[in-house]
């Protein structure tokens, strides 16, 4: 008896000090790191809508499936573009990209936010040869050499956004 | 020789963790497609075991045997969730190749292994210098196998150009099959110069 205690203790104790530690860390960590992810949305928004001046969160359009976010691109207050963060699903996992589209429903940049795509491969998505083949209205996109599976994740989800996104611009 | 210098030493050739133990398989074969990721994987895995080394020599008499490997764990699981933090915070793009092997580092043997076979039996120093020596040991290991399938691979070293824009690059090894092949040629050149430094010390 007096052994389980000691056991269940020595476990506990040492738990409850490296929650406390650990919680310590994070609220000191945590504030830069979301500062991190802000500024790294704030960028991309104004890579994929570049003349925008200002941007909300669309929380008034509901998602349809496979959109995590949309934004408002706002110039002197009025909308002049959507960014909108997709899912597609990649060699590796889920690519997650933010394409931007102004009222006459083309592309005005485009920017892979996240991927778990093979380096050198599929990663190569990433790449400005790739991506600006999309700005404005494409009408073929060239898959990467060797990255057939990543290439086309991409370009699938992208048409599919473009004629299916129900958006409106006053 | 000095005893903390042997434990130090022993981890950078003798029993180095990747080339001799062959151990920590995953993040070895899984990272070094370049070597910029496997030095941030190595110093990251030698944080945690240089401070969990630290809290286990200290704490080792307080720990009763029967729950010491959930002990273990959970100081392990501490550090590797701090190195994830910091890296968020202040090394965001490496974080985000190596993002999803952080937390793995919880579960390389090499790291439990240390704790149960060193650190829970020997003094602080010679804890921290084992620690030191597997985790530099591990770290050189990355970045050598890194360094050559980022060459072959890309044609670039730590991101800069060596060869020209004429080097189409060999896809084998900028993929995990490019891993196995390398490893298995860095095992076979240690055993030629251990055979080497054996013959001409007869």
């Amino acid at each position: 008896m007096n052994e389980t205690i000691r056991l269940t203790l020595t476990l506990t104790i040492i738990c409850i000090l490296s929650a406390v530690a650990l919680s310590f860390v994070y609220e000191n960590m945590n504030p830069i790191i979301e500062e991190n992810k802000a500024i790294r949305l704030k960028a991309a928004l104004k890579e994929v809508i570049p003349l925008a001046d200002n941007f909300e969160e669309a929380k008034e359009i509901s998602n349809p499936e496979g959109i995590i976010y949309i934004f408002k691109g706002l110039k002197d207050n009025r909308i002049i573009g959507y960014a909108i963060l997709s899912e597609a699903l990649g060699y590796g996992g889920d690519i997650k990209i933010l394409t931007g589209i102004n009222k006459d429903r083309e592309i005005t940049g485009i920017k892979i936010m996240e991927h778990l795509e093979t380096p050198g491969l599929g990663a190569r998505i990433e790449e400005e040869e790739f991506l600006d083949q999309f700005i404005g209205k494409p009408e073929k996109i060239d898959a990467i050499t060797g990255a057939t599976i990543s290439s086309t994740a991409v370009i699938d989800t992208v048409e599919e956004l473009i004629s299916s996104i129900n958006i409106e611009f006053n | 020789m000095f005893q903390p210098t042997k434990d130090f030493l022993k981890g950078l050739w003798k029993q180095n963790p990747a080339f001799r133990l062959i151990l920590g398989m995953c993040p070895t074969l899984a990272v070094t497609n370049m070597a910029v990721n496997g030095l941030a994987m190595g110093l990251a895995t030698l944080f945690v075991l240089v401070a969990s080394g630290i809290i286990i020599s200290i704490i080792k008499g307080l720990i009763p045997s029967k729950v010491r490997i959930p002990c273990y764990i959970v100081i392990i699981a501490s550090f590797v969730t701090l190195a994830d933090y910091f890296l968020a915070a202040f090394y965001t793009d490496i974080h985000k190749v190596l993002g999803l092997y952080i937390p793995l580092i919880v579960v390389n043997c090499i790291i439990l292994g240390r704790m149960e076979a060193f650190a829970s039996k020997n003094p602080l120093l010679n804890s921290i210098a084992d620690a030191f020596g597997m985790g530099l040991g591990f770290t050189w290991a990355l970045v050598l196998l890194g360094s050559v399938r980022e060459l072959l691979g890309f044609g670039t070293l730590f991101g800069a150009t060596l060869l020209g824009s004429w080097y189409p690059g060999m896809l084998v090894m900028k993929l995990p099959t490019g891993a196995f092949i390398t490893l298995g040629l860095m095992i076979a050149l240690m055993n030629i110069i251990n055979e080497k430094v054996r013959s001409t010390a007869q």
